[in-house]
């Protein structure tokens, strides 16, 4: 397998706030590759920066071989983008939109007409190609705004939340034509998403990023695994570290540590009741059921009460949760 | 990539928008009737001068400083007896002054020894006074028309002389009688036609009034004055259909994928130019046509291109690109769409009128304050480039430096707006 991406060190800054710190990365060609991340993470920062939109503030990147910064207009012949906003002209038809885009890759005449047929079909949007796109639904346009980066059959084909605001019967159009894509015509994608399901759906491997850093880079049957046994977060009162080194010597835990205080803790009620404080305790488990039960049985050895509890299902939800403390959305 | 599909594409988008449809083509129009109407109904008859070439009998004023003279009244009497003129008999003072209050346009001078010169067979010269801004066109009928009563009347002396003479000959000399015959009477006045042909008894030549420059007012001439103005207004005011389809293709995010195609970023905003460039050719046709056709059938005088066809278009392509350019300037500097239609029109409004867009631009240049600002903005070089080609009658040779001017704006403002335009 060939590598068709290959990012190093990318790093963006908008003026002091640094969007993304320093990715690195590479992508085999006919891979499907996530980007999983919450709001902000800067997945379209780097997405803009491989597609040429945006010009790093440092670090280098190849496509197809081909130099980003320095071999522009080679990768850009190379790449699709389906930009996160709809980027499509409303007051003209689905097909005119198309036939535009089209054009502006050199295709014309009788190929254009027959990519600008095939991508209609592919997106199932055949039927209402001389609508103009503001009278689509948010479903539909959205699918237009997919098939626009595909008249010109990308080798590489950027795809950032192209499910977002879109209705079940039109999320699985898309997820269709992602997978037909990939498996029948080689195109290598990635493919961005704050749902992990979605990526769990589609991709081969996954960079989980969040404020600007991939955290973890694996195949999804590697990063759950990094769950382990499981994991189980369990809010107890009146708990304190000498319990922590107790509980992480139980059977089939593995390490348990102290998550520090969420936010929406209010820190007046604790100064108050310092003894009512809530600590969140992160356990990995070597299996999460035995776990749970030698967990509960000490809660009763040492009388604690249990504020919240809860076990991680083996997902990439609970990865991101995993390694960053955080939900993946709100 | 091909710009044309650039040019397909914008054209559509453009066409389904009745509003900018009407803002391009509809506005100028109504502006044009409307400010033409109220000029005339300020301005009485007097300035529907350039109607002259078409109504039957125009006045045309003459003093004849030979009154007595016999020939010289032939002469107005044969000049009245012209299809196209009616003379309006003025008193020298008071034909200067009327050209001066821009009552009439120009007037024709009959010197005091008109008759006498010409009866001895001296070259005379007829004075055509012609106001600095009168419409080169009909000042050329009007000479054309004056050069031909004054052939024949020149010609028809030169006959009478020549027969004069030969009556004397014969009077003299009873020998030579037999050879006076019918033949030799033809030869003679063809002879003299010949003579008439190439050396004239009477010349034309035009001058300026004697007023002093700054006494004098300039001349309005109705189509003529508002239909360049109204145009270069216009042509510029569509700076903002480009500033705003370049801010609105960011805003839907469209230029993020034009971005990531294989085009050069200078390609893309020349291909969001050429759009509205050809598109401001389109208009400025449409005006012109408009003022040559249907103002004439309103009652207004029509509207030429002027003497050289290829000043008028280089003239007309100069301004299309200098407004386009000023559109990736406006692009470039302000943030929203809003703006664009907000301030930025204003501006362009406001740059209009200085640029005597509005009010000709010898009205806007009389005012000390306005003709410094004025200079500030290419409209302008541009309206002076108009009026010059079309209302003066004056050439490529006479205009390239405003031309040359509106140029460098234009470059300018690409070279400002390109380097200042965010494509994010
Ligand atoms: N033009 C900009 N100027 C300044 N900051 C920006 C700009 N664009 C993005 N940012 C910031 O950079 C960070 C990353 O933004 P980015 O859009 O890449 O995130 P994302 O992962 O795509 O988020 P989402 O899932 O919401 O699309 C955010 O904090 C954002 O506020
Ligand atoms: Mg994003």
């Amino acid at each position: 397998m060939s590598t068709i991406l290959e990012a190093n060190q990318l790093v963006k800054k908008y003026g002091e706030f640094q969007a993304v710190k320093g990715v690195s990365f590479s992508m085999d060609e006919g891979e499907v590759f996530g980007l999983l991340g919450p709001n902000g993470a800067g997945k379209t920062t780097l997405i803009s920066m491989l597609t040429g939109v945006l010009q790093p503030t440092s670090g280098e990147a190849r496509i197809g071989g081909f130099d980003i910064t320095r071999e522009p207009l080679q990768v850009k012949r190379l790449i699709g983008l389906v930009p996160q906003d709809l980027a499509l002209y409303p007051t003209l038809s689905a097909r005119a939109n198309l036939n535009f885009f089209g054009s502006i890759y050199g295709l014309r005449g009788a190929s254009l007409a027959e990519r600008v047929d095939d991508v209609l079909q592919i997106v199932a949007l055949s039927d209402r190609q001389n609508d103009a796109v503001e009278k689509f639904s948010g479903g539909m346009k959205r699918r237009v705004n997919i098939a626009a980066g595909l008249v010109h059959q990308p080798r590489l084909l950027f795809l950032d939340e192209p499910t977002v605001g879109v209705d079940p019967q039109s999320r699985n159009h898309i997820f269709e034509s992602v997978q037909k894509l990939n498996r029948e015509r080689g195109t290598s994608i990635v493919y961005t998403s704050h749902y992990m399901e979605e990526v769990e759906l589609l991709c081969n491997r996954v960079a989980i990023v969040d404020q600007g850093q991939i955290i973890a880079l694996d195949t999804i049957k590697n990063l759950v695994a990094m769950l382990g046994g499981g994991v189980i977060h369990v809010g107890l009162r009146q708990f304190d570290s000498a319990l922590l080194v107790k509980l992480s010597q139980q059977p089939a835990v593995q390490s348990a540590e102290i998550l520090p205080a969420p936010m929406e803790s209010k820190p007046d009620v604790d100064a108050e009741a310092p003894e009512s404080a809530i600590s969140l305790i992160k356990i990995e488990a070597l299996h999460s059921q035995e776990a749970l039960v030698n967990l509960i049985q000490f809660i009763n050895d040492y009388d604690l009460a249990i504020a919240s509890l809860e076990i991680l299902e083996p997902n990439l939800e609970s990865v991101f949760l995993h390694l960053t403390g955080k939900k993946l959305r709100e | 990539m091909n710009i044309w599909n650039f040019i397909k594409k914008d054209w559509a988008i453009f066409f389904k928008d009745r509003g900018a449809v009407l803002w391009l083509f509809i506005l100028p129009l109504i502006f044009i009737i409307i400010f033409s109407g109220l000029a005339r109904l300020s301005m009485g008859d007097a300035g529907a001068s350039s109607s002259e070439e078409k109504d039957d009998r125009a006045p045309i004023a003459v003093v004849n400083l030979d009154p007595q003279g016999a020939i010289a009244r032939q002469f107005v009497q044969d000049l009245d007896r012209q299809p196209a003129f009616r003379v309006q008999l003025y008193e020298q003072e008071a034909a200067e002054e009327s050209l001066r209050k821009v009552k009439i346009a120009r007037y024709l001078l009959i010197p005091v020894d008109f008759s006498s010169r010409l009866a001895q067979g001296q070259a005379v010269t007829l004075t055509i006074v012609v106001h600095p801004d009168a419409d080169a066109s009909t000042t050329q009928t009007v000479m054309r028309l004056v050069n031909g009563v004054a052939n024949d009347i020149s010609l028809e002396l030169q006959i009478l002389d020549g027969i004069r003479q030969m009556g004397e000959m014969q009077a003299n000399n009873p020998a030579v009688q037999s050879s006076f015959n019918a033949e030799r009477i033809m030869q003679q006045a063809k002879e003299q036609f010949e003579r008439s042909r190439l050396t004239p008894l009477i010349s034309i030549n035009e001058r300026a009034p004697q007023t002093a420059e700054k006494e004098r007012e300039p001349l309005l001439d109705l189509s003529q004055s508002f239909v360049p103005g109204f145009c270069v207004l216009f042509v510029f005011l569509s700076a903002s259909t480009v500033a705003r389809s370049l801010l609105e293709e960011r805003k839907s995010g469209a230029l993020r994928r034009l971005v990531a195609a294989p085009i050069t970023r200078a390609a893309l905003l020349a291909s969001k130019m050429a759009p509205v460039f050809l598109l401001t050719l389109v208009q400025i046709a449409f005006i012109f046509l408009v003022g040559a056709t249907l103002l004439p059938v309103l009652g207004f005088g029509s509207l030429s291109i002027g003497q050289s066809p290829l000043a008028w278009v280089l003239t007309s392509i100069v301004i299309a690109l200098c407004s386009t350019c000023l559109g990736i300037l406006i692009a470039g500097l302000v943030r929203t769409e809003g703006q664009v239609s907000g301030l930025s029109s204003a501006l362009l409004w406001v740059a209009g009128f200085l640029g005597g867009a509005i009010f000709p631009p010898f009205i806007i240049q009389r005012m000390p304050v306005l003709n410094v600002l004025s200079r500030l903005v290419p409209q302008s070089y541009a309206t002076t480039a108009y009026y010059d080609v079309l209302t003066r009658g004056k050439d490529l040779l006479d205009i390239w430096p405003n031309l040359l001017i509106l140029l460098a704006f234009s470059a300018l403002f690409f070279f400002v707006g390109t380097s200042r335009f965010k494509f994010e």
